[in-house]
């Protein structure tokens, strides 16, 4: 299969093109492009040393260690010693269980044959490299990560295996294959950053085009939060390769962490707990574990990826600068520290290359690297699942070839991102971070205990807690709206650009004969979607377009719902995006269609073969949450879903299915198909494809 | 959390803010007669809770007799693990919600009373016992901390020798020349070791999945000292206060488990009971004697289709008294719980004759600490099945020995589950890992954890 072309969103190019100038639809301008010169020979260098980090850090970290019913945190210093944790064998301390009594907890092994050890695979980093195959074989579309994941089979924990079983059994297509509603239970942890935040070392000094790579194998596997985590460590990797002070790193990095939102919250409360306790690494650690909040099915405290933030944001901070201090630090703050320490010795590992005159060189080169020769092992055989499972995959590979894959394909977004190699040089577009724009105001997650914020009548607003995230998403608190005839609730937003695009995403749950319209309302103008009848919580997302500054966003009963029906919301969440019609399939009003759908679509002429654009599709469901497949020119294109949209086929209600899609020829012949369902099929769309921060 | 966490100086003063937290969320519950709501968390205990949410019932009953305008409402968490448990509570008072009172395992008090996670209830228990009407001894223990009470027991329960009688009288119908007793129901005449491992392989058969096993024992820190007792040895610490682990006493009732686990597999180990549970084999007639706490009674007695009958706890030796491990869980009201008064007044009415009889007519919570409580508990355990048991069930609370919890007792627990794995594969022996109990138990000791 040719591979897809690696992502260039149209904005990105125009943005790079005109050189600073703004698209006429793209919003955000506010990047600024400076051209640096980086060494191919440096580019190397760092990135090994990027990975050198990512996996010291791993064999260097403790992981969900608990003291009793508590998790650990802030564990003596002195356990740590520098490639000799527990993932190293190391049980001195601390003694992980049954993996370690089978033997396979140990991940640095001796190879008798060649006398030297091997880094076997774990989540850390196994997906990372992974990537690299992905990107130089399919590409970065989500038909490409599906193929890819299919093809190779991957072993993975959490999100990760989740995704892969819903890739197995529907062909799933990414982001669907990260959400609650596509049948991720896992979505809300650790995988989406743990496992994608080096694509970073394939953009250096590009931070944005990280992002853009980010949010497709992110969305893979993860949902919410992780993604941003993903993003900020990632954006932090491409920004490593210009900057060596790890502060103006995070400083520059925090932009992408939205304004109010709980990871930006930790990452501002980091930095006051760091300025008034600079010394006192034991009471950090202890106070951090104190900002723990519940998420939605989360099973393990120790995985919530908004403190492990915040133990990575104050392992940088401790570490100062330092390769080995970081290493310690984010090895023994606690929580899920061989991650922690994965992502924060990578990092530094960046900066500083893998130089000779390094503290660290002479033991990472002995116990890892071996002058080149070094090996990763990929071990499918020994029951520790994170492994590529396919025997076409590779079982040991050089770590100089790893990082020559990195740089392969660093090479390539380069130029597809309008830089250049000029001889032993790359000249890169480099740029700033985006600067945040979302639209998080004060309760938008009801953790103010009360309805503020929200406009409703008849006392149909409430707040609820909650000890256990049943009805709300993260936190203690979400909101509750009952019916007494087409009840509403909304927020009025009075600071959006009027012409601009807005993708609101929040976390819904209704009783089962609810029928609810999601609207953005500006005087007579009203934009909806709807949904109905949907008894667990799922994230629900809505893009409208502003046509005033001021515009109410919230949600309605239709006529079709009963008085005391319930709807229950959480994290809404509101950004700017940028939003391109590239071409109208089709107009027409909704249909019914029974199994199956049949289109014959054209590419429109600025589309490329290999490059991949959304489809838009508004349908109405009466059937229940449907996962239906995509046939392109006959064969399975990949899945979707289709949600509940209303209670009956004669409701209003609709909704817009946005669909990854790579065309295969000028034309092609789509083919949807939900066996045994009814379904209307409305108006098709191609858009340009775009980032969205809340996932 | 939205609200700004002040930055401390230290864990102590860290949890004393959860407290001052409690004024900032002003959510107290009133129900619709102006009622002040107390919610109270539970386990999610499925052979418990009909007797807690009873005595609950009938402790409002008591508040609204009394003409107090507080009212007792009931949160399950979802979870039948004591560090789960105590995690979703931890998390609760982060976050200022969920109950305010809870019913908490002994174990765990001593951690939460130096994590300043407990309210001061002193006046309350001083109340009780002034009263006349109290067990006053067993207010002691782990909830009486630095002249103060943190805790009100929820009645006093200790382990007991439960075993199939069916399987005993099968074995001997099918082995006249080679018969087997029953275990012995004495506390002063057990069973000894050797005879149980008798009993034991002879009553188990089969292979792999099929397997029917003689006798299940937790070989958990909690109940090593009483074995060790059982065997001529000390309770983890002996007489001096020194750590007794590390003696031939302790190494004879590994070895004798080791036995049991690697040599007659007459026992089912950690991976047969990831697949079904020693209380399931034992419910189900696939294991035939198993070592469990009174609160199996009610489901021993009424989910079998078999006899059952009770004994003591093994002994080491002939002439060695049998000792039984006692549990005295505890009621006790959060450190920054909204309504601290409320709670105080609804602990009184959990201990009120009604509550308590009410608790004991489902045969949970063990032994009442309310002396005119007792007999009402005794007698619904003198149903058919349990009849000529009597006498050893209640035996037991004469010989009952406690566990020296700790504020560093669940990590050292914690550490040597982790390691249990290691002896029986086979990596460690049994010596090995009393050694290594031996050592973990002097780190928690030192504060090396």
């Amino acid at each position: 299969m040719k591979k897809t072309l690696f992502l260039i969103p149209l904005s990105a190019i125009l943005l790079i093109g005109c050189n600073n100038q703004a698209s006429e639809y793209s919003k955000f301008t506010d990047v600024e492009i400076t051209n640096k010169t980086l060494s191919k020979e440096e580019y190397f260098n760092k990135t090994l040393g990027g990975l050198l980090g990512q996996f010291a850090g791993f064999l260097s970290g403790y992981e969900f260690v608990w003291d009793g019913p508590n998790p650990h945190v802030g564990m003596p210093l002195e356990w740590f010693e520098f490639l000799n944790g527990p993932y190293a064998g190391n049980y001195d301390h601390y003694f992980p269980g049954d993996y370690a009594t089978q033997g396979i907890y140990d991940r640095h092994k001796l190879n008798e044959e060649t006398n030297m050890y091997e880094v076997w695979s774990d989540d850390d980093y196994h997906i990372d490299i992974f990537n690299q195959t992905i990107l130089d074989e399919f590409g970065s579309s989500s038909y490409g990560i599906k193929e890819a994941w299919k093809k190779y089979l991957v072993s993975d924990w959490g999100g990760g295996s989740d995704a892969m079983n819903l890739i197995n059994r529907y062909g799933l297509l990414a982001p669907f294959t990260g959400t609650i509603e596509g049948g991720n239970r896992y979505g809300w942890c650790t995988e989406g950053y743990i496992e994608n935040e080096t694509l970073g070392m394939n953009a250096p000094g590009m931070p944005n085009v990280a992002n853009e790579l980010i949010d497709k194998f992110a969305s893979n596997v993860a949902y919410g939060d992780s993604i941003i985590w993903a993003k900020f460590y990632g954006t932090m990797y491409s920004l490593a390769y210009f900057e060596d002070d790890v502060k103006t790193i995070m400083e520059e990095a925090k932009e992408v962490l939205p304004l109010n939102s709980r990871p930006r919250e930790i990452y501002d409360k980091c930095i006051e707990l760091y300025n008034e306790h600079p010394n006192e690494y034991e009471l950090v650690a202890k106070e951090i574990a104190l900002w723990r909040e519940p998420i939605y099915r989360i099973d393990n405290i120790q995985t919530d990826p908004s403190i492990n933030g915040a133990y990575a944001i104050m392992s940088w901070l401790y570490g100062n600068n330092d390769y080995m201090d970081t290493c310690m630090y984010s090895s023994m703050f606690g929580y899920d520290g061989d991650c922690t320490s994965a992502i924060c010795t990578g990092l530094m590992g960046v900066i500083n290359g893998f130089k000779e005159t390094n503290e660290e060189y002479d033991k990472l080169n002995s116990l890892i690297y071996y002058n080149g020769e070094g090996v990763y092992f990929n071990d499918r055989d020994s029951g520790f699942p994170p492994s590529i499972k396919s025997d076409v995959y590779f079982t040991r590979i050089k770590i100089d070839d790893i990082v020559k894959l990195y740089q392969k394909n660093f090479e390539e977004i380069l130029v597809a991102n309008g830089g250049k190699i000029e001889g032993d040089n790359y000249i890169i577009p480099t740029t700033t971070v985006y600067k945040d724009h979302s639209h998080l105001f004060k309760n938008y997650n009801a953790e103010e205990r009360n309805t503020d914020g929200f406009s409703y009548s008849n006392n149909d607003l409430k707040v609820f807690t909650e000890g256990t995230n049943t009805n709300s998403h993260t936190g203690y608190a979400g909101f509750e709206l009952t019916n007494s005839r087409n009840s509403e609730a909304y927020h009025k937003f009075s600071d959006l650009h009027e012409g601009s695009y807005y993708r609101l995403s929040t976390y819904v749950k209704t009783s089962s004969d609810a029928e609810i319209e999601l609207f953005a309302r500006t005087g007579d103008d009203v934009q909806i979607i709807t949904f109905a009848s949907q008894e667990d919580l799922i994230n629900k997302t809505f893009i409208f377009k502003a046509n005033s500054n001021d515009v109410e966003v919230g949600f309605k009963f239709t006529d079709d719902s009963n008085n005391e029906d319930k709807l229950y919301f959480d994290d809404f969440m509101l950004e700017e995006i940028d939003y391109k019609l590239i071409n109208n399939i089709s107009d027409q009003d909704l249909k019914i269609s029974s199994n199956t759908y049949t289109k014959n679509i054209k590419k429109p002429s600025e589309v490329e073969l290999n490059e991949e654009i959304i489809i838009k599709i508004q349908y109405k469901n009466y059937s229940d949450t449907t996962i239906a497949s995509l046939n392109r020119n006959g064969n399975l294109f990949g899945s979707f879903v289709f949600s509940n949209t209303s209670l009956k086929s004669t409701s209003d209600g609709y909704d817009y299915a946005y669909i990854p899609y790579v065309f295969e020829k000028d034309s092609d012949i789509i083919n949807i198909n939900f066996e045994g369902k009814r379904i209307y099929i409305g108006s098709i769309d191609i858009l340009d494809q775009s980032q969205f921060m809340f996932r | 959390m939205k609200k700004s966490l002040k930055i401390l100086s230290m864990l102590g003063a860290i949890l004393v803010s959860l407290g001052g937290l409690s004024s900032c969320k002003n959510n107290t519950k009133t129900d619709e007669e102006g009622n002040t709501i107390v919610t109270v968390s539970l386990m999610n205990s499925t052979n418990e809770n009909p007797g807690w949410l009873a005595q609950i019932d009938a402790a409002n009953k008591v508040l609204e007799s009394w003409g107090e305008k507080i009212r007792i409402e009931t949160e399950i968490i979802m979870t039948d693990s004591w560090d789960t448990f105590y995690s979703k509570v931890a998390s609760n008072m982060i976050g200022q919600v969920g109950g305010t009172i809870i019913r908490i395992a002994e174990s765990h008090v001593p951690m939460m009373i130096e994590n300043n996670q407990l309210q001061d209830i002193t006046d309350v228990v001083n109340e009780l016992k002034e009263s006349g009407e109290y067990n006053n001894a067993s207010f002691d223990g782990v909830a009486y901390s630095d002249s103060k009470y943190y805790g009100i027991p929820t009645g006093t329960q200790h382990m007991l020798l439960f075993y199939n009688k069916d399987k005993f009288d099968e074995y001997n119908l099918a082995h006249p020349s080679d018969q087997i007793s029953y275990p012995s129901g004495d506390w002063e005449n057990a069973s000894t070791f050797s005879e149980i491992r008798d009993m034991a392989s002879k009553l188990s058969s089969g292979e792999g999945a099929s397997r029917e096993f003689g006798i299940s024992m937790g070989p958990y820190l909690a109940y090593a000292g009483m074995y060790s007792k059982n065997n001529g040895g000390y309770n983890i610490f002996d007489d001096n206060g020194e750590l007794a682990i590390k003696t031939e006493a302790f190494y004879d009732v590994y070895e004798w488990f080791d036995a049991l686990l690697k040599t007659d597999k007459s026992m089912p180990t950690t991976s047969d009971t990831s697949t079904s549970s020693a209380v399931d084999r034992f419910l189900s007639g696939n294991l035939a004697m198993i070592v469990d706490g009174v609160w199996q009674l009610h489901d021993f007695t009424t989910l079998t289709n078999f006899d059952v009958g009770v004994a003591a706890i093994p002994v080491g030796a002939e002439g060695l008294t049998s000792y039984t491990t006692t549990f005295v869980d505890k009621w006790v009201s959060l450190r920054n719980s909204r309504t601290a008064e409320e709670d105080k007044v609804v602990l009184k009415a959990l201990q009120s004759a009604e509550a308590l009889t009410a608790l004991g007519k489902k045969s949970v919570g063990g032994f009442p600490i309310r002396n005119d409580c007792v007999e009402n508990y005794v007698n619904t355990l003198d149903n058919g099945k349990l009849h000529e048991y009597l006498d050893t069930i209640i035996g037991g609370r004469e010989t009952g020995v406690q566990v020296p919890y700790s504020t560093y007792y669940n990590s050292v627990d914690q550490r040597i589950n982790q390691r249990m794995s290691s002896w029986i594969t086979g990596e460690m022996t049994a010596r090995e890992f009393v050694d290594y109990m031996d050592e973990v138990m002097r780190q928690g000791i030192n504060g090396e954890l």
